[in-house]
């Protein structure tokens, strides 16, 4: 089922307003398994999947809905499971729009260790790590993990431009400016991490993220596109 | 004896009977020890798609089985302030009973049946000396999966992996 219901997922994206695009993204940014290690959602897990539901069963998400709306209960339960919970929702969004903004990119496993490969003529040239934080409890295992798998599973590793995008959803009144200015203090140690494992060029951006979309300068969308643009600027030269 | 109890009800038995050990070290331990509570056969050691202790569902995630099930049912149980949990070391959260969960137990534990008892029992006694890390990879063990391939299976009901040992 997966497959047929990612393909409509992703033209629904493509008809789906900026707003609406990036309230989704908000929403796709909770990984229940981090529950397990200690973090805590700031509501209840049926809330976050009840407002999952609603985004996608409305007509202004696109012809999804329409499909969303026929499937069953537990359907539309495995479906979050594992395509919001996974965090493939997130990559499919974010791969979508940067095709939209003329970068050529390909969405990977969301587990894979690198979540959205860009491509140029036909190579991969950079990779762009999607991590959700609802915590920084697991921030620095979660990183190194990452790297670690770059590593050691891509020849190309070593060549490619890495980027990777720490989204955090925020609750109720969080400030996304304030909660940008703490977390880029995990910089420094995050630096020496990853300049151990590669010599090439390596950034990592926190993007505080709330219940509307916005983050720290307007909306989430427009916050990723300017963070990826600046960093892959040589590729589009 | 035998009476119905609730999923809840039961996690709060579960957790006051892992909680008397000194290796009880937090969530991770308690989610996989409701999964083999759940689809443990104790006669032959190997697991079974069938429901044995709480109806509870599960899918496997980045720390193996994962149940959306236990994980709202611990969170009501510390928002009605019968468990309080507490956090040890950075990855480790233990819920510990309150007094006014106590003072539930003895009530629980008469409505359970005696096999229901002696499965919790048993359980708690096998994985006694794991760790919640160690007893995430007795899980994948029994399920006959890598981290690899728990990577590919993200989402995905054990009951279905089960039927394919």
């Amino acid at each position: 089922m997966t497959r047929f219901y990612v393909a409509t997922f992703r033209e629904s994206i493509k008809q789906a307003n900026r707003k609406r695009k990036a309230e989704m993204i908000y929403w796709s940014l909770f990984d229940p398994t981090s529950w397990e290690i200690g973090a805590e959602f700031g509501m209840p897990e049926t809330a976050i999947r009840k407002n999952i539901i609603d985004r996608l069963k409305d007509r202004k998400f696109g012809k999804f809905s329409k499909k969303f709306k026929k499937m069953s209960r537990s359907e539309r339960d495995k479906y979050i499971d594992k395509f919001f919970y996974t965090g493939n929702a997130i990559n499919n969004i974010l791969s979508t729009n940067l095709n939209e903004i003329g970068l050529t990119t390909r969405p990977q496993s969301p587990t894979g260790g690198f979540d959205i490969r860009v491509m140029k003529r036909g190579s991969c040239v950079g990779c762009i790590g999607i991590k959700r934080f609802v915590s920084s409890l697991n921030l620095i295992d979660d990183i190194s993990g990452h790297y670690e798998k770059i590593f050691s599973c891509d020849n190309n590793a070593e060549t490619c431009k890495h980027l990777v995008l720490c989204f955090v959803p925020l609750f109720g009144t969080e400030s996304p400016k304030r909660m940008h200015k703490l977390l880029t203090a995990y910089t420094p140690f995050l630096f020496n991490m990853e300049t151990k494992k590669h010599d090439g060029e390596t950034k990592i951006h926190f993007i505080p993220v709330d219940e509307n979309g916005n983050s720290v300068n307007g909306d989430v969308i427009s916050e990723t596109e300017n963070i990826i643009k600046k960093f892959f600027i040589a590729l589009e030269a | 004896m035998g009476k119905m109890v609730s999923r809840e009800d039961k996690l709060l038995y579960v957790i006051n009977e892992l909680s008397k050990s000194q290796n009880f070290d937090g969530r991770l331990k308690l989610m996989k020890s409701m999964f083999f509570l759940e689809h443990l056969n104790l006669e032959n050691d190997k697991l079974t798609p069938e429901h044995l202790f709480s109806d509870s569902q599960f899918i496997i995630y980045k720390f193996g089985p994962f149940s959306f099930d236990v994980m709202n049912d611990m969170i009501k149980l510390s928002s009605n302030n019968l468990i309080q949990e507490f956090c040890i070391s950075g990855y480790n959260i233990v819920p510990m009973m309150t007094k006014k969960g106590e003072s539930r137990i003895e009530s629980i534990k008469k409505s359970l049946s005696d096999d229901e008892l002696k499965r919790i029992e048993k359980i708690r006694e096998m994985f006694d000396d794991f760790s919640g890390k160690e007893l995430e990879e007795k899980s994948l063990e029994y399920l006959g999966i890598t981290h690899e391939d728990k990577e590919d299976l993200m989402g995905e009901p054990v009951e279905d992996l089960i039927e394919e040992l």
